[in-house]
C-alpha cells in the first residue's frame, strides 16, 4: 500500500473513532438529562478533553496530508469531507457537553409530562436513528443511507418550532415549571442544532462519494 | 478512411508560403483540432485514434504515464515526427482550418509558427543575444535595429531581460539551469509564433526556476496557445486551463483542468492523478 493511502485510512479510522465518541457522548448526555444522572454528565464532561484531543489530532493530520500528499480528485474530496466531518462531530460533542452541564450545575429535574408535551424522545430518537444512518453510510460508502438523514431532521425541525408555543402554554398553567421549561427549552434547541450537524455530515459523505455539493439546496 | 501520409524528405522540403498554412489575422488566435489520428512507428501503434480540439489562447496539459504516446502526439504538431524511422501517420490535424500535413507544407515556416521547448534547456554556444537574434537571422531578417528591439523584447516577455541586461554578449551557456529555459523560450518567441508546445519544460529545473517558467506559461498564453506535457500533477493543476491524460495511445480524458483533478469522468484518471496507477 502506498504510504498516501496508508495515512488516508489512518485519517478514516480516525474519522470513524470520532464519530463513535460524539454519538456515544450524545446518547451519554441525553441520558443523564432524562435521568437527571450527574455521574453520567460527570462522565460526558471528562470525556470532552479525549474528543477535543481527537479533534486536534484529524485537524492535524489533514494539514499533514495536504501538505505531503497534494491530495486531487477522490482524496482531495475526502480530506475536505474528513475535515468538515470531524468540525461537525466536535460541535455535536460540545452540544453534548453543555447538556451534561446543565445536568450538573442545575439541580433541575425535568419531569417526564413536559418531556412528553414537547416530544423529547421523539426528537431523540430521530437524532439516535440519523446517527446510525450516517455512521452506516460513513463505513460503507453509501450515499443512499447519508441521503435518509434529510427527511429525519424535518421531524427534528417540528419538534422545535413547536416547542416555544407548548412550553409558554405549561409556564402558563404553572408558572414553577419556568426554570426546567427554560432549560428543556434550551436543550431542545441544542439538538435541533445536532440535527443540522448530522445533516451537514450527510452532505459532506456525498460530496466525497458523489462529488455533489448539497449545500444551500432545498432539494436534497 | 481518413487520409494517410507517408512521410518523405521531398514532402519535408517542397516549400509554399507560410501564408497558406496559418492566416495572418488568426495569427495569434490558433486552434488545433485533431480528428481520427493515429501514429505507427513500423507495426506499433503508438496513438490509436484521437480526436481532439486545442482553443486559442489556452494551456492544456498533456498527462499520462511514460510510454502512453503524449510526446508522440504532441510533436506531431509541428511534424517533429517525420524524420522519424518508420513513422506513419493517419487522419488530420489543423491549425486554424489549415491542414497541416498536406503534401506541401513547409515543415520549416511551420516550426515557425508552432515553436517548441524542451525538457533540457538546449541554448546555442553562443552568446544571450545571438540566442534570441539567430531565428530571424536565419529568416534573412538584417535590420538591425528591429533585431535588437525583438531581442529585448523577447528577454523581456521571459522575464530575463532585467537579469541579463548587462551581460547580453556573455555565452548562453554560462546561465544558469532556469536562465537557460527561459532563454530558449525567448528564442522561440523570437519568431514570433502562435503555438508554444513545451515537453516538461521545467523538469530539470529548480523549484524557484520552475515557478518563474510557471509564471511565464500562464503570462503567455494571453498571447500564444500553449501546451505542455508535464508528469508533475500539480504543475498541470497549476497552470493549465485543460487537461488531457492519456493511456496506451488513447486519450482517455480530456476535460477542464478543474474537472479533472476534482471530479474526473474515468476511473482509469482518477485513479493516475491520485497516483494508484501508472
Amino acid at each position: 500500500m502506498a504510504n498516501a493511502e496508508y495515512q488516508r485510512n489512518l485519517l478514516n479510522e480516525s474519522g470513524a473513532e470520532m464519530l463513535v465518541i460524539c454519538t456515544s457522548q450524545l446518547a451519554k448526555a441525553t441520558e443523564a438529562f432524562l435521568n437527571h444522572d450527574s455521574d453520567l454528565a460527570e462522565e460526558v464532561i471528562h470525556t470532552e478533553t479525549r474528543v477535543n484531543a481527537l479533534d486536534l489530532r484529524i485537524e492535524k493530520n489533514c494539514e499533514k496530508f495536504l501538505a505531503l500528499y497534494n491530495p486531487v480528485a477522490i482524496d482531495l474530496r475526502f480530506i475536505m469531507a474528513i475535515r468538515k466531518i470531524n468540525f461537525d462531530l466536535e460541535r455535536m460533542a460540545d452540544h453534548a457537553y453543555s447538556i451534561s452541564k446543565y445536568v450538573v450545575d442545575r439541580d433541575q429535574k425535568i419531569s417526564p409530562q413536559l418531556l412528553e408535551a414537547v416530544q423529547f424522545q421523539t426528537m431523540y430518537d430521530t437524532i439516535a436513528n440519523m446517527l446510525e444512518n450516517i455512521t452506516e453510510a460513513y463505513d460503507t460508502n453509501d450515499v443512499k443511507t447519508a441521503r435518509k438523514v434529510f427527511k429525519k431532521d424535518k421531524i427534528l425541525d417540528k419538534i422545535n418550532d413547536a416547542s416555544f408555543t407548548v412550553l409558554e402554554t405549561e409556564i402558563k398553567k404553572d408558572t414553577n415549571i419556568t426554570s426546567e421549561a427554560l432549560i428543556l427549552f434550551s436543550v431542545i434547541k441544542k439538538m435541533e442544532r445536532v440535527g443540522d450537524l448530522i445533516k451537514n455530515i450527510a452532505e459532506e459523505i456525498i460530496f466525497y462519494i458523489d462529488a455533489d455539493v448539497l449545500k444551500h439546496k432545498k432539494k436534497k | 478512411m481518413a487520409e494517410e501520409i507517408k512521410i518523405t524528405m521531398e514532402t519535408v522540403t517542397t516549400q509554399i508560403p507560410l501564408d497558406n498554412i496559418i492566416d495572418p489575422s488568426l495569427k495569434k488566435k490558433a486552434k488545433i483540432e485533431v480528428k481520427g489520428v493515429k501514429v505507427w512507428y513500423d507495426n506499433f501503434n503508438a496513438i490509436k485514434g484521437i480526436d481532439m480540439s486545442i482553443k486559442p489562447n489556452t494551456v492544456t496539459a498533456f498527462i499520462g504515464p511514460s510510454g502512453c504516446g503524449k510526446s508522440t502526439f504532441l510533436r506531431l504538431f509541428n511534424r517533429m515526427n517525420d524524420y522519424v524511422e518508420g513513422f506513419k501517420m493517419e487522419g488530420k490535424i489543423k491549425v486554424n482550418d489549415n491542414n497541416i500535413y498536406k503534401k506541401k507544407v513547409n515543415v520549416e515556416e511551420l516550426r515557425k509558427e508552432i515553436g517548441m521547448v524542451f525538457q533540457k534547456p538546449n541554448p546555442f554556444p553562443k552568446s544571450i543575444f545571438e540566442n534570441v537574434a539567430y531565428g530571424l537571422k536565419i529568416q534573412g531578417i538584417t535590420d538591425k535595429k528591429l533585431i535588437e528591439e525583438r531581442v529585448i523584447d523577447c528577454l523581456k516577455q521571459v522575464a530575463l531581460w532585467d537579469e541579463v541586461k548587462d551581460d547580453l554578449k556573455k555565452s548562453a551557456l554560462a546561465l544558469s539551469g532556469g536562465q537557460q529555459q527561459r532563454l530558449c523560450i525567448a528564442r522561440t518567441l523570437a519568431v514570433q509564433p502562435s503555438i508554444i508546445l513545451m515537453d516538461e519544460p521545467t523538469s530539470a529545473l529548480d523549484p524557484i526556476s520552475t515557478a518563474k517558467v510557471e509564471e511565464l506559461i500562464f503570462k503567455l498564453k494571453e498571447k500564444y496557445t500553449i501546451v505542455i506535457i508535464t508528469h508533475n500533477m500539480q504543475q498541470a493543476s497549476r497552470i493549465s486551463d485543460y487537461t488531457a491524460f492519456f493511456y496506451l495511445g488513447e486519450l482517455i480524458e480530456y476535460n477542464k483542468t478543474k474537472t479533472i483533478f476534482t471530479n474526473p469522468e474515468k476511473q482509469q484518471t482518477e485513479n493516475y492523478i491520485t497516483g494508484r496507477f501508472g
